[in-house]
């Protein structure tokens, strides 16, 4: 816990937020910077998840960190169109459309780790409400997305309005205001900046492709600014925004995105529509297809954002922000079924190594922590826990370690299990720790406050001898635990020379 | 960049020398009160508590403790082996020992290692004899399980019987004061003639 603090290079907490809500242990902020960038309350982010193509995005509406030095955001969610296509009717949606979440229920708001918080997101509100600063029409253009409407999660249903107070915040703060435009355009313009470097490169359609194939492996915020510029670059009111502009940066964006244009439509010309979409950009397809199965199947019921809180978040993506202690991410998958405990392996092996075993072995990208030796784990059998990716990952790796026989470069098999592992939290019970309770002498305030220190107990003392009785023990136990596995290593020698190979 | 993973590893080394691991620690001890402990037999530079992953919650807090060099070090684990150190309660003493390479969570991988597993064939001959090892395996963990189990209980035991022979001193001593203090020994001595006083 201590290390959070200091091994985040670039992470500061900003202004403090006055104490409140039912957490009176926690410190509330109203903003904090990452890495230059500042963030503060009411900003909109990306959020990405695990297994999602696409990153959420939502409006922070409460920061803070936990006495356990856990920081952790509230996050008021917008929908994707395609994330409630069930309940969207006949009704019709701009394509950089978000619905804001409203009303009672799931899907409204969740408790985040800060460090899901994947980037800024220009989130510009079109409401005609008075109340709203209306954006300029050159601010609607570096918008990520718009939104005018919410979704109420209780109803499920649309609604025109905003209300009065969503989640607990005041619609003011949900409304354009003043200077969050401005900022957020010129956050926006930097990006696009370095965005048409990229773009500039596109001139040729074959260069595109291993472009948009290159893109899975881009960072993610980058990549999302790729996905809202096509976007944009399709709808038409934006092009002609676009061409209006005069400025030097702007002229090579343009050039930048007709470019990319030009080539969509020649595609477009020659081939299907999804064709097209899977030559620019596998995982828009990746996203539409998982759309289109979530407006089938009526499984969809509830949205799915709810998972968030219980899925761990993806942390080799976002690599900016400390990822969560390995000990939490253990908690979450031993609840999921996608933590496996490996046995048998070599103590010396990293955790690193380990991942690469099982990607060997069973071609699945994990999270592994070796565990480290202690004085009394055993020296023949290092231990690993592994985190995959599914339920059924995990399920099929220990079958299949049942099964057959993964073996190691020594020739040893490896061996997995499903293990419990031990509960988080301070453990409260040390044996061997003797007070003396005197109920005529109440423990006074010096004794409550005194400095506690260590010292050698003296040999005339009754300490020594109980320490004495102490350190006997230890070292009877010690010597039983050698014992044994001395005792073990002798039987794997003889199971070793029976190994035909090597 | 290989040449770099080598002094890096080999930096590691080092640290590991001038590293001693403590056990028993009571759960109370945070890095502080463990530093101000260890600061009185050199210089310590850095302290990690160890992650207990899987063992039962009972287990006393671990941590690897960096010293300056290799010869403070050694010297609290001999001067502990000693006599009976203890931080932040009594009776029970910590024990150090030098630190291992595999003790260290955050370790580097081992420069120029690469480890290749392949699936054995069910008619490769060695196929049985891997099955046995993970049988043997499954067992010798079960065993190293129940051995930590019967350790637990003989220090619960200990501290069990060492808490009431401590409870059963003070209620003696208790007595005694209180025998003293109303006047019973006085008036017994008086009866038996006995002299109380220290001068002779």
């Amino acid at each position: 816990m201590v290390e959070t603090s200091k091994d985040d290079i670039g992470f500061k907490w900003g202004r403090k937020g006055r104490p409140g809500g039912k957490d009176r242990e926690a410190q509330f902020y109203e903003s904090f910077h990452f890495d230059g960038v500042e963030y503060a309350r009411y900003d909109c982010v990306y959020l990405y998840k695990e297994g999602e193509p696409e990153p959420f995005v939502g409006k922070l509406i409460k920061i803070w960190e936990t006495p356990t030095k856990l920081r952790r955001a509230k996050v008021l969610w917008f929908f994707r169109p395609c994330e409630i296509t069930n309940y969207l009717g006949t009704e019709q949606l701009l394509e950089n459309e978000l619905l804001l979440a409203s009303g009672e229920g799931v899907g409204l708001a969740n408790v985040n780790p800060l460090e899901a918080i994947a980037g800024k997101c220009n989130v510009i509100c079109t409401s005609k409400d008075p109340r709203n600063l209306q954006p300029s029409h050159e601010e609607l253009q570096m918008a990520d997305f718009v939104f005018s409407r919410t979704f109420d999660v209780g109803q499920r249903k649309i609604i025109d309005k905003i209300d009065e107070r969503i989640c607990g915040t005041e619609v003011k703060f949900i409304f354009n205001r003043i200077g969050s435009l401005n900022h957020n355009a010129v956050e926006k313009v930097l990006c696009l900046d370095k965005e048409d470097e990229d773009l500039g490169k596109n001139a040729l359609p074959s260069e595109a492709i291993v472009k948009s194939l290159d893109d899975l492996n881009r960072p993610l915020k980058k990549r999302k600014l790729d996905a809202s510029e096509i976007l944009l670059g399709n709808k038409h009111k934006n092009d002609e925004g676009k061409s209006t502009d005069g400025v030097g940066r702007q002229a090579s964006i343009q050039s930048g995105s007709a470019s990319e244009k030009q080539f969509k439509n020649k595609n477009l010309n020659e081939s299907p529509r999804g064709e097209k979409v899977l030559s620019l950009k596998p995982e828009e397809k990746f996203m539409e297809l998982s759309c289109g199965k979530l407006g089938e199947v009526s499984s969809h019921q509830s949205p799915r954002k709810d998972n968030h809180e219980a899925l761990p978040v993806d942390v080799d993506k976002n690599t900016w922000f400390k990822e969560p202690p390995f000990e939490d991410r253990m908690q979450t998958a031993c609840e999921q079924g996608t933590l496996v405990l490996l046995r048998n392996l070599d103590p010396t092996y990293v955790s690193t190594e380990v991942e690469d075993i099982i990607w060997q072995g069973f071609r699945e990208k994990c999270s592994a922590k070796m565990l480290p030796q202690t004085t009394t784990s055993s020296p023949h059998s290092g231990q690993a826990f592994v985190i995959f990716k599914t339920k059924e990952a995990a399920k099929r790796a220990i079958k299949k370690l049942y099964t057959g026989c993964l073996v190691l470069p020594d020739g040893r098999p490896l061996v997995g299990c499903v293990e419990t592992p031990c509960s988080p939290g301070k453990q409260s019970t040390f044996n061997g720790h003797l007070v003396i309770s005197n109920p005529k002498q109440p423990q006074t305030r010096e004794t409550k406050e005194a400095v506690s220190t260590s010292h050698f107990s003296q040999p005339n003392t009754i300490v020594y001898d109980m320490a004495m009785e102490w350190s006997l023990q230890q070292q009877k136990l010690d010597f039983i635990l050698d014992k044994l596995y001395k005792k073990h290593g002798m039987e794997l020698k003889k199971v070793k020379a029976h190994l035909k190979s090597k | 960049m290989a040449g770099n993973a080598e002094t890096e590893y080999a930096a590691f080394l080092e640290k590991v020398k001038r590293t001693v691991y403590v056990d028993n620690l009571s759960p109370q001890v945070t890095e502080h009160v463990l530093r101000a402990a260890l600061d009185q037999f050199g210089t310590v530079k850095s302290i990690q508590f160890m992650t207990n992953y899987i063992e039962p919650e009972h287990i006393p807090k671990r941590a690897l403790v960096e010293m300056e060099d290799e010869e403070q070090a050694k010297a609290i684990v001999d001067l502990v082996a000693g006599c009976p150190l203890m931080i932040l309660g009594m009776p029970r003493p910590l024990s150090a020992c030098a630190a291992k390479v595999e003790m260290f969570e955050d370790r580097p991988a081992k420069p120029g290692r690469k480890i290749e597993v392949r699936w054995l064939d069910p008619d490769d001959p060695d196929f049985e004899v891997a099955q046995k090892w993970k049988d043997i395996d499954k067992r010798h963990a079960a065993e190293a399980q129940l051995v930590l189990e019967v350790r637990k209980a003989e220090e619960e035991k200990l501290a069990k019987q060492q808490a009431d022979n401590l409870k059963a001193n003070f209620a003696k001593y208790e007595m005694i004061n209180a025998s003293m203090a109303d006047g019973t020994v006085e008036r017994l001595a008086r009866h038996y003639g006995m002299n109380l006083r220290d001068e002779v």
